[in-house]
């Protein structure tokens, strides 16, 4: 017999059922979205009732995957291959601890303030417990110390140090001179090569450069890469009755400023921030490549990296100790390539590994 | 005055109206792109000046559209058991109980460039779908506009198949007849008038005996199917005031179409399994049948349009005061997927089709029209129809929009102070995970699409069974770019008064590339989609 279509009937009863179920569903959806959530929902407390009480949440991204990120000492979540922001929920309005952990790495802290239907982010900097070094040597061996054929790498780390121009002309009539001095593997009319080594290093020298001229201006330092942030130090290094100070400035509109330029909830930005209240003896800092919100500097205590977000406490990290460094004479550090630290320590020349 | 009678009634866009009449019809012609586009735009300023306020609308909207797919799913998996149901019953020892030796079928098959071959199949498989041929006559519909190659074709297949059924006649419908729009609407109705004389009226068969089917030219009837519709027609109470509607199967080359078009044939059909089980929502579409005599009361085919396989439902709705309706018949017909001799040349093709039927809109303005002047409708009902008319295209060009492109919209343009709050961090989870639930019924469609397919023809491996199912996950990918696109850009067509003119889909089977080559030419020079 044929079948006949379901009854209007019943069909206006799964209209009523669904439209009803739509109905319920849209204030539950919504107050969950907008973070409300139930409390003093248990068993001994279920029959005096619950309440619905707003909540805030944080979120943390790190880029690494398998990072454990702990709220108050209790393990939150971790990051993964597919999700390197967490986003923590459920938080009453207060102050967190938040710490992230990486095997072999320091571990990262910061107290954030949680409010209600807000979300507090942060982007912690984790560097190595031991910062792995690796010397760049003159001579790869013996046998080429005895034929007086200079290692290629250390050709380049010396012209790295020693230019103090972003020209590739100045840049290639160094490495010239140098090639002239040494034995070499290698000629450098590529002019690729000596390009790709003059970007690498523009910032660092153009920083150095302006630092060394003790005035008394503002001295423009370097932009980050979306050219939107400057790091500027502020008064002299020679006043010995006032402090130079090391700002960020941002230059973009007030709407969209960076998270480390808010204080708190992406509410009350400003463009200028201070890094360091007492920048006696900076001696040179640039932006940590990668990154607009971490800043890398020497002083006369040696090279560190640190935060911008000032949120207690801002994490600062010594990477090299002028203290033991060998032949007595200053440090100094250039990025190469833009992914790796490269330290002159007297007459010595190591890779520093610190992420 | 009957509103069958009014000069309102065969009215095709506002331009053929005057004075109010004109601007009332215009605006309604309008209604379906506002709404679209007042929508997305609201969204989007929304996003921009409210995003709070936006993603509570996106976030109900995310439910509504969940709530409603599972609620549409329900109605599918029914429609699904009725139809195999359906298949498996004997119509023909059901229609024993009855008395319909008096039934005859009128076959009209349109063709503009189609080939022998196709239209051969077509009408063998009239043949194999009924155990008495002798009660089909066939109306095989030519235009004049094609020539004698189409002549010939039409010759040799009346001399092939004619002496198998009670009459075939060929009718040719002439160029460029004043207020006509070329298209499958003029020529169907020309070719009923014809065939009304030249067969009816000469052989005085009553009218009230014979069931008008309109198929497209690549329909390929089930076993059974005129038993089915006939079975329908003589149990239906007020038999003359309700059409019949067959469900609209691909499988014609299903397996060789690519799986963009697998889906959005598929997509088509389940849509109208859902409307078999919401027999009120139901217009015709596509191949459907309509007794004679309503034909003939109403005037057959509108032929000033494109959509005449919806609008001669909407006709009878306001000629007969709403008294009018379709009835399901839950049995498949089955026709082509989109497929041309290439992918992109496939894709351009769904696009088009697409849009042509969402150009359905059109009915839009028409109804509304008609039930501003037809005081005869009741209030109660004029207000569901329209509500399910603008609903309908409304859905088809918003809802995947705003799915699958505008849920993230706050997060990109609601400033900072919106992405520092729990709602803004919250909005992609709870879209996401909204939209897997709404996903998950995709496995529902599957099972149903795989059960309806024809046996694997052996040059294919196991493999591309596989593909049949994977095929789904393209869902979202088409009901934007093959949806709510082609259904936006008929509606936005519509309410800058751009009209569409009828654009024949090209049909092509595996194995006749230079049939479709040809016949691709000579449609550049008949230009029929343009007006």
């Amino acid at each position: 017999m044929e079948q006949k279509p379901m009854s209007y009937k019943k069909r206006l009863f799964f209209f009523g059922f669904f439209t009803l179920l739509f109905l319920i569903l849209i204030p539950v959806v919504l107050l969950y979205s907008m973070g409300y959530r139930l409390t003093n929902l248990s068993l001994s407390n279920f029959t005096n009732g619950f309440t619905v009480s707003p909540t805030g949440g944080a979120y943390v991204f790190y880029s690494k995957p398998g990072a454990n990120i702990f709220v108050d000492d209790k393990f939150a979540d971790s990051t993964t291959f597919f999700k390197r922001g967490v986003f923590i929920e459920n938080l009453k309005a207060g102050s967190y601890n938040i710490r992230v952990e990486y095997p072999d790495f320091k571990s990262w802290h910061k107290t954030l303030l949680v409010e209600n239907q807000h979300v507090v982010e942060s982007y912690p900097f984790l560097i190595r417990n031991e910062i792995a070094t690796t010397s760049i040597f003159k001579f790869n061996s013996v046998s080429e110390m005895n034929d007086g054929v200079v290692n290629d790498e250390y050709i380049k780390t010396i012209a790295l140090f020693t230019v103090a121009t972003t020209s590739n002309q100045n840049l290639i009539q160094n490495l010239n001179q140098l090639n002239e001095k040494f034995t070499t593997k290698n000629n450098y009319s590529d002019t690729n090569v000596v390009t790709e080594y003059a970007t690498s290093t523009k910032k660092t020298i153009s920083s150095l450069s302006t630092l060394n001229q003790n005035d008394d201006k503002e001295t423009i330092k370097v932009l980050d890469a979306r050219g939107d942030i400057q790091i500027v130090l502020v008064g002299t290094t020679t006043n010995p009755f006032v402090h130079p100070s090391l700002e960020a400035r941002y230059k973009g509109s007030i709407d969209n400023a960076p998270l480390t330029f808010c204080l708190s909830g992406n509410l009350n930005c400003t463009n200028k921030i201070t890094l360091l209240n007492d920048a006696s003896g900076l001696e040179t800092a640039s932006f940590y490549f990668g990154r607009a919100d971490v800043f890398i500097y020497i002083n006369k205590s040696g090279i560190f990296v640190s935060e911008f977000d000032s949120r207690s406490p801002r994490n600062t990290y010594q990477i090299i100790s002028n203290e033991n460094h060998v032949g007595g004479k200053a440090l100094d550090f250039r990025i190469k390539d833009g992914q790796s630290i490269v330290v002159k320590d007297g007459d010595a020349y190591y890779n520093a590994l610190i992420q | 005055m009957s509103y069958r009678n009014s000069p309102f009634f065969h009215v095709g866009r506002a331009s053929e109206l005057k004075g109010r009449d004109r601007a009332l019809y215009r605006f309604f012609e309008m209604v379906p792109g506002l709404l679209a586009w007042g929508t997305i735009l609201g969204t989007i300023i929304l996003s921009r000046f409210a995003p709070t306020a936006a993603a509570i609308f996106i976030i109900i909207f995310d439910l509504y559209w969940l709530i409603k797919t599972i609620y549409l799913s329900m109605h599918l998996r029914r429609n699904w058991r009725r139809v195999r149901h359906n298949l498996k019953l004997n119509w023909t020892e059901m229609l024993s109980t009855l008395k319909y030796d008096h039934i005859y079928h009128m076959v009209i098959l349109p063709f503009y460039g189609e080939s022998e071959d196709l239209l051969s199949k077509s009408i063998q498989a009239l043949i194999d779908g009924t155990t008495d041929t002798k009660k089909i006559m066939i109306v095989l519909a030519a235009e004049e506009r094609r020539g004698e190659e189409a002549q010939q074709v039409a010759h040799h297949l009346k001399n092939k198949f004619e002496h198998l059924f009670s009459h075939f006649i060929i009718t040719t419908h002439p160029k460029d007849t004043p207020g006509e729009m070329p298209g499958k609407g003029s020529n169907i109705t020309h070719a009923a008038r014809d065939a009304k004389v030249r067969i009816l009226d000469a052989h005085h068969i009553p009218y009230e005996d014979v069931i008008v089917s309109a198929l497209d030219s690549d329909t390929v009837v089930y076993p059974q199917y005129f038993a089915c519709v006939t079975w329908h027609f003589l149990t239906t109470e007020d038999r003359f005031r309700a059409s019949y509607q067959p469900i609209p199967l691909y499988n014609n080359n299903m397996w060789e179409s690519p799986a963009l078009s697998r889906v959005v044939a598929s997509s088509g059909t389940f849509w109208q399994m859902v409307q078999q089980e919401r027999p009120e929502k139901l217009a015709t579409f596509s191949s459907h049948s309509i007794p004679f005599k309503t034909l003939d009361d109403i005037g057959y085919w509108q032929v000033n349009m494109v959509s005449e396989d919806s609008r001669i439902f909407w006709n009878a709705y306001l000629a007969y005061d709403s008294n009018y309706r379709v009835v399901p018949i839950s049995y498949p017909v089955s026709m082509d997927a989109n497929l041309a001799p290439t992918f992109l040349e496939t894709l351009k093709n769904i696009y088009k089709q697409q849009r042509r039927w969402a150009w359905g809109s059109e009915n839009v303005p028409y109804t509304l029209f008609g039930f501003v002047k037809n005081k005869a409708i009741p209030m109660r009902r004029k207000i569901r129809i329209a509500f399910i008319q603008l609903e309908g295209f409304w859905s088809l060009a918003t809802n995947p929009i705003m799915i699958f492109l505008l849920g993230w919209l706050p997060l990109l343009i609601g400033g900072k102070m919106f992405n520092g709050t729990v709602l803004s961090y919250n909005l992609p989870f709870i879209t996401r995970n909204l939209m897997i639930l709404a996903m998950s019924g995709l496995i529902a469609s599957s099972i149903i699409f795989i059960s309806f397919l024809p046996k694997r023809p052996e040059k294919y491996t196991k493999r591309r069974h596989l593909y049949m199912v994977l095929q789904w996950a393209f869902v979202p990918l088409t009901i934007v770019i093959f949806g709510a696109l082609p259904g936006l850009d008929a509606e936005t067509r519509l309410m800058l008064g751009k009209y569409m003119g009828f654009w024949v889909t090209p049909k092509f089977r595996a194995g006749a590339e230079k049939d479709f080559e040809k016949r691709i030419n000579d449609d550049q020079e008949g230009e029929l989609n343009k007006q």
